[in-house]
């Protein structure tokens, strides 16, 4: 049957599944198929060939501008962008001058352009370098006077790729938004670009309507602006739901420049619907608020001083015997910092700048803090992922932010002579923040109770990290809620975790280079086991050992071998005998278990078992060692 | 629970309600007309076809709700048939656009992907003259139109 009935939106949802040169040989086949394989052909281009493709295709694009819907433009190579060319593709060509008159402007589309309420580009993404900065100086000076064409944009990326040369190119994120009405996802990021500084307070009225986008990527330089009215744009961004933060800015210009407290509180109050935040790289980025403490509101930290005893200071940095009243530097530090970790538990100082935080991934090189990781543990009940990187940050400009808008910064605590007790006093009056250990994490871990997602990269938890003992302060935990095990005269137990009915997917590395003890291992397992509703386990470099005798039925006996999908990186570094045991006990047990991956150890001969016939046709769908570099 | 379908040529089919439900178009019925036995009336599908797509909709009533990939760059999704849906398509072209077309009137997308899968793979690798021959279309082109053609897209030609 000819297919002439079909209608061409199904047409269009066939040529969907063609390649370039399929829809290309489509145009030939009829006039009934000409028109959908046309419009399909130049619904979506990339600008990135050579020069023989590139030209012929700027042609043949200038008189189909009302077909394109994307455009990907990769700086071309080697070839001669010519800015007739641009225009012709992008905007109407209507001289600039005839925009003072918006009246006709609707009535007269350009010689090639679009007829008013014709639907028009969707995508535009442009990857420029050092040479094509031209380019996008000249599209985004154009955009505001004549793109009819790109008001109908709804994703708009801007990468900045290595070498834009000396000059800076200058955003005007204001001017964007408000050229762009129907964008949703917004990106720009890469190397030498600047925000330029916030408009005028008189573009930002109550009485404006609220932009459409929902998402937004951007570089820690938009944390630098400076001013009053360095956030207003977010007034009007009252839809955005995420926000990713891409840098690759240096540390110092990051941390000493940013201003996250503002730009915090700027997203707190316009943009309630804000729930998933990202950062990678560089980024001075807070989640909660701790306004500065004014001296008098830390009486009962500087009383702590009273008891130091500062005369027994040595001058190699020791401490020579004290009297037994008296405390060192050191304990007044601790006493400093765990009675504001009780104020953070009581949650009442902390104020959540994303109160509706659901997902959070923090790549490397975050400024994510000891104090916002208690707070997030205690406050965010609707957190649901979170991915974090623990690289102990030692660059002291992270942690000497403090808010230096602050009129309250500007006080003075002089209190006890003492220069060091002095600087641990006024550290804790204006809020800085400090590194948290992977104990930390643990605790947090029995906070939260929401998650279903942890992914925890670059460190590794150890036992000591997990475990607590009877000895320890804080055991007044009922000893059936706990695993322990006997270690001589203290009994070793791992708390439960807040999220161990909700937890979906754990990525996490143990090493217990420190608990060669087969209780212990079989502790951890028997911890593990608690996510009962597990569905993806991955335990990168770890040195937990998978084998009955270090209790790895612990894992299952919960329940979670009726949810688990997925094991990745199962620890399988002994010998072929128990690794085969140990993957047909998996297959046996785990009815849902789809993919096991084990860590590879370089031995092929201990991979020889994964072609023995039970092993092939056990229930687990794919059994394979995983490659050596873990992402 | 189960619904009557009545095809173009009226014929009654007797379905489960889960596998009519397949249908966005009847599922949106059912919900507005809620409780109720009276038959729904499919004037735009023959037996013949209606036949098939209750075949495809009994195989997949256990599927879950297909979430939309509308991120997903369209021409890298390959031609990713499973096999039962693979030879559920093995029809005559005449009954393979019929399943489209209902699939598109009775709104079952996952069909209608399978339906345009089908037909782009008959059509991929082939020459004009063999697609023509394929679904046997004359061609309605000039020499002088198919040289302008060539002439204005030549840069797809070989991409």
């Amino acid at each position: 049957m000819p297919p002439r009935s079909i209608p061409t939106e199904i047409f269009t949802l066939i040529f969907r599944n063609l390649s370039l040169q399929d829809l290309y040989r489509c145009l030939f086949v009829s006039h009934r198929w000409h028109g959908p394989a046309e419009a399909q052909l130049y619904s979506d281009v990339t600008l990135d060939a050579l020069e023989e493709i590139y030209k012929p295709l700027i042609t043949a694009i200038k008189t189909r501008r009302h077909l394109l819907r994307s455009i990907r433009w990769c700086f071309p190579r080697g070839c001669e962008v010519l800015e007739s060319d641009l225009l012709a593709i992008l905007f109407d060509n209507r001289p600039v001058s005839s925009t003072h008159d918006e009246g006709s402007l609707d009535q007269q589309p350009g010689k090639h352009g679009l007829q008013t309420g014709q639907p028009g580009l969707k995508e535009f993404s442009f990857v420029g370098d050092g040479r094509s900065k031209w380019l996008l100086e000249l599209i985004m000076s154009n955009i505001t006077t004549t793109a009819l064409t790109m008001m109908t944009l709804t994703t708009l990326t801007l990468h900045f790729a290595y070498g834009m040369g000396a000059v800076t190119y200058i955003v005007d994120l204001e001017k964007i938004l408000a050229t762009f009405p129907y964008l949703k996802d917004l990106s720009i990021d890469g190397w030498m670009h600047a925000y330029a500084a916030a408009a005028a307070k008189d573009t930002v009225t109550e009485e404006e309507s609220q932009y459409r986008l929902e998402s937004l990527t951007f570089d820690p330089r938009l944390l630098c602006r400076e001013g009053p009215d360095a956030f207003m744009f977010f007034k009007r961004l009252g839809n955005l739901k995420r926000i990713q933060v891409k840098s690759l800015l240096s540390p110092y210009d990051c941390f000493q420049k940013s201003r996250p407290w503002a730009f915090g509180r700027a997203l707190k109050e316009h943009c309630p619907k804000l729930e998933s935040v990202e950062t990678s790289g560089t980024v001075a980025l807070w989640l909660y608020d701790l306004p500065i403490l004014l001296p008098s509101q830390i009486s009962h930290i500087i009383s702590l001083t009273g008891q130091v005893d500062t005369s027994v200071q040595r001058p190699d940095g020791a401490s020579a015997e004290v009297a037994p009243a008296m405390m060192t530097v050191e304990q007044l530090r601790q006493r400093v910092q765990e009675q504001e970790y009780k104020e953070l538990l009581a949650g009442k100082e902390a104020v959540p700048f994303f109160p509706q935080l659901k997902r959070l991934v923090m790549g490397v090189d975050h400024s994510f803090s000891f104090q916002d990781l208690i707070s997030l543990g205690v406050q965010a009940s609707l957190l649901t992922h979170l991915e974090i990187c623990h690289q102990p940050q030692r660059r002291n400009y992270i942690w000497e932010m403090y808010e230096k808008d602050s009129p309250a910064a500007y006080y003075t605590t002089t209190t006890t002579g003492n220069t060091m007790n002095d600087a641990l006093v006024e550290a804790r009056r204006l809020r800085k923040r400090r590194p948290f250990t992977k104990r930390h994490l643990m605790l947090f871990l029995q906070l939260c109770s929401s998650l279903q997602y942890f992914a925890l990269s670059d460190g590794s938890i150890t036992f000591e990290d997990l475990i607590d003992s009877d000895s320890s302060n804080n055991s007044n935990i009922s000893k059936q809620q706990t695993t322990a095990v006997p270690t001589g005269r203290t009994q070793q137990f791992i708390r439960p975790w807040a999220c161990q009915d909700t937890l979906r997917t754990l990525k996490l590395s143990l090493d217990m280079s420190d608990a060669p003890l087969q209780e212990q291992h079989a502790l951890v397992w028997k911890h593990l086991g608690r996510l009962w509703r597990l569905r993806s386990l991955t335990l990168p470099e770890s040195s937990l050992i998978t084998s009955f005798s270090y209790g790895v039925e612990g894992l299952l006996e919960a329940g979670m071998w009726k949810t688990l999908e997925e094991i990745r990186w199962l620890p399988a570094w002994w010998n072929e005998v128990d690794r085969r045991e140990m993957v047909l006990w998996f297959a046996r047990r785990c009815p849902r278990l789809m993919a096991l991956g084990l860590e590879y150890l370089g031995d092929s001969d201990l991979c020889q078992f994964l072609e023995d016939e039970d092993v092939e046709q056990c229930s687990i769908y794919k059994i394979y060692f995983e490659a050596k570099e873990f992402t | 629970m189960t619904v009557i379908l009545v095809s173009s040529d009226n014929q009654d089919f007797k379905v489960d309600k889960e596998v009519a439900e397949r249908s966005i178009l009847i599922k949106n019925m059912l919900e507005d007309v809620g409780e109720s036995d009276s038959p729904i009336p499919l004037p735009n599908v023959t037996s013949a076809v209606l036949t098939k797509v209750i075949e495809y909709c009994e195989h997949h009533r256990n599927d879950p709700v297909q979430v939309p990939e509308e991120t997903d760059d369209p021409r890298k999704r390959s031609n990713d048939i499973e096999e039962w849906d693979m030879k559920f398509m093995q029809v005559d072209q005449e009954m393979l656009f019929e399943i489209i077309l209902a699939a598109n009137y009775l709104d079952i997308k996952p069909l209608l992907d399978v339906g345009c899968k089908t037909v782009a793979n008959i059509i991929k690798g082939k020459t004009p003259e063999e697609i023509r021959k394929a679904f046997n279309i004359v061609n309605d082109f000039t020499p002088e139109e198919e040289a302008q053609i060539k002439k204005e897209n030549e840069w797809a030609e070989d991409r």
